[in-house]
């Protein structure tokens, strides 16, 4: 990233038409197994790109009744329809985007959408005048019998990134990888992912890598979290991210805001960006936003955004709570028809 | 393909905004073979005739709405859905679901 500023002009958020209460999975099997009170569920005729093209409508077209000069457009998801065939292709042409585009698909973690956050910002530097947008968008699966299904949610998140007229300025990212298998993974041809159950091992990867980025951050823009109002992060396990966030100094209020679990369950690689849209429809002028991207065996990526005046005049017509309660509330017979005849 | 005997086709922008000009209920048992996924899961599916608000009629299924709750005139906007699959491939297309008068969901 050169010293052009950059940073999000935009951020629109969109959930499914469907929505589960957890008391059904307590009718269910007796107990609903994750910390949710209910979740988002997309309908036999929805899939990631079609929640990609509802949340690019309103972030391009109904947010600002302007036509943006989009110079890229990135789609990431962990739950994409082809894993051959470029996906985002499909969300450009339904957007009715310029065809001299640059436009890729990002994938194979629940960091994806921070990957390509980076990426286009760097890329928009390079391109004066232009934006980008970034939509992560993503519906994660698991078998019907397994307990982690009850954390499956889904959602969209579009983010447009620019130069000019930024709502919150990108003053910095680190990046760190890792390597450690056996949580969230699949396999070619799979439709669930799986684990192999180790969570001890998975938490402490998820502390290191995590802490590395951050603290690497934190050196590189001389800050600490005392600099921060807000702390916002993708919530695969919501106890461990709380708690390694009270570790760095973040009080109750500065991680709750941006914790949206317990109303939409795991919904991927949106999950971070949904944290980040719920902090920026509250977070004042100058206010400083942590936000950190983890995927196992991916690594963490970690930035650091500071609110500008703009956002007053940015606020979203509608919270995301709002739009939640807008879905269809569904019971597990329903979702068993679903599950049972999902075409992936 | 043409219309009114012409092949001087002008391209438009729509705006995706209309109204329920007519309905039907297609029950689950009557569905086409592309649409007997979606009817396992929904039972039944709602077709409509909308008129759009620059004047063409167009025929879409209905979607996030109860037979109970259609009214012809009601106000519609268009979604982005699948519409079925075949040869392997998806099919994405257009869908409507009701707005209120002001246009919002």
């Amino acid at each position: 990233m050169n010293d052009r500023t950059v940073g999000i002009t935009v951020v629109s958020v969109y959930f499914p038409s469907l929505r589960m209460n957890a008391n059904e999975y307590r009718k269910a099997w007796g107990n609903c197994a994750v910390p949710i009170k209910e979740k988002t569920v997309m309908d036999v005729d929805e899939d990631p790109l079609t929640m990609a093209v509802e949340v690019g409508k309103e972030a391009l077209w109904e947010n600002l009744c302007l036509r943006r000069e989009i110079a890229a457009l990135a789609v990431a998801s962990t739950s994409f329809p082809y894993v051959e065939k470029l996906n985002s292709t499909t969300v450009a042409t339904a957007l009715g985007l310029s065809p001299y585009l640059f436009v890729e698909d990002y994938g194979f973690s629940t960091k994806a959408a921070s990957s390509a956050l980076i990426n286009l910002a760097n890329l928009v530097c390079l391109e004066p005048g232009c934006e980008a947008i970034v939509i992560a968008s993503d519906a994660p699966q698991a078998d019907l019998q397994e307990d982690s299904d009850h954390a499956m949610g889904a959602a969209a998140v579009a983010v447009i990134i620019g130069t000019g007229g930024l709502i919150a300025e990108l003053e910095g990212y680190r990046s760190c990888y890792t390597e450690s298998l056996g949580e969230r993974y699949a396999r070619r041809g799979q439709v669930y992912s799986e684990d192999i159950g180790v969570g001890s091992l998975h938490a402490d990867v998820f502390e290191s890598i995590a802490d590395n980025a951050v603290q690497s951050l934190f050196i590189k823009l001389g800050t600490t979290a005392k600099d921060y109002s807000y702390f916002c992060a993708g919530e695969f396990n919501p106890r461990l991210t709380r708690a390694f966030a009270r570790r760095l100094g973040f009080t109750e209020a500065q991680i709750k805001t941006g914790s949206v679990y317990e109303q939409t369950g795991d919904t991927g690689t949106a999950a971070a960006f949904l944290s980040l849209a719920a902090v920026l429809e509250v977070a004042d002028p100058e206010e400083r936003i942590l936000f950190l991207s983890y995927g196992s065996g991916a690594g963490a990526d970690v930035l650091s955004f500071k609110v500008t005046q703009n956002i007053e005049r940015r606020r979203p017509e509608k919270s995301w709570r709002e739009k939640i309660k807008e879905a269809r509330e569904i019971d597990y017979m329903y979702y068993q028809r679903l599950k049972n005849n999902m075409v992936r | 393909m043409y219309c009114c005997d012409s092949w001087d086709f002008t391209e438009a922008d729509l705006s995706g905004k209309g109204r329920v000009y007519t309905y039907t209920i297609i029950s689950g048992m009557s569905a086409l073979p592309e649409y007997t996924r979606q009817a396992k899961v929904q039972q039944q599916y709602i077709v409509a005739i909308v008129q759009l608000d620059e004047g063409p009629r167009i025929i879409s299924q209905l979607v996030d709405v109860s037979r109970d709750e259609i009214e012809v005139g009601m106000k519609v906007a268009m979604v982005f859905r699948r519409i079925y699959e075949e040869e392997g491939v998806i099919r994405y297309g257009y869908k409507f679901k009701p707005v209120d008068e002001s246009g919002e969901q």
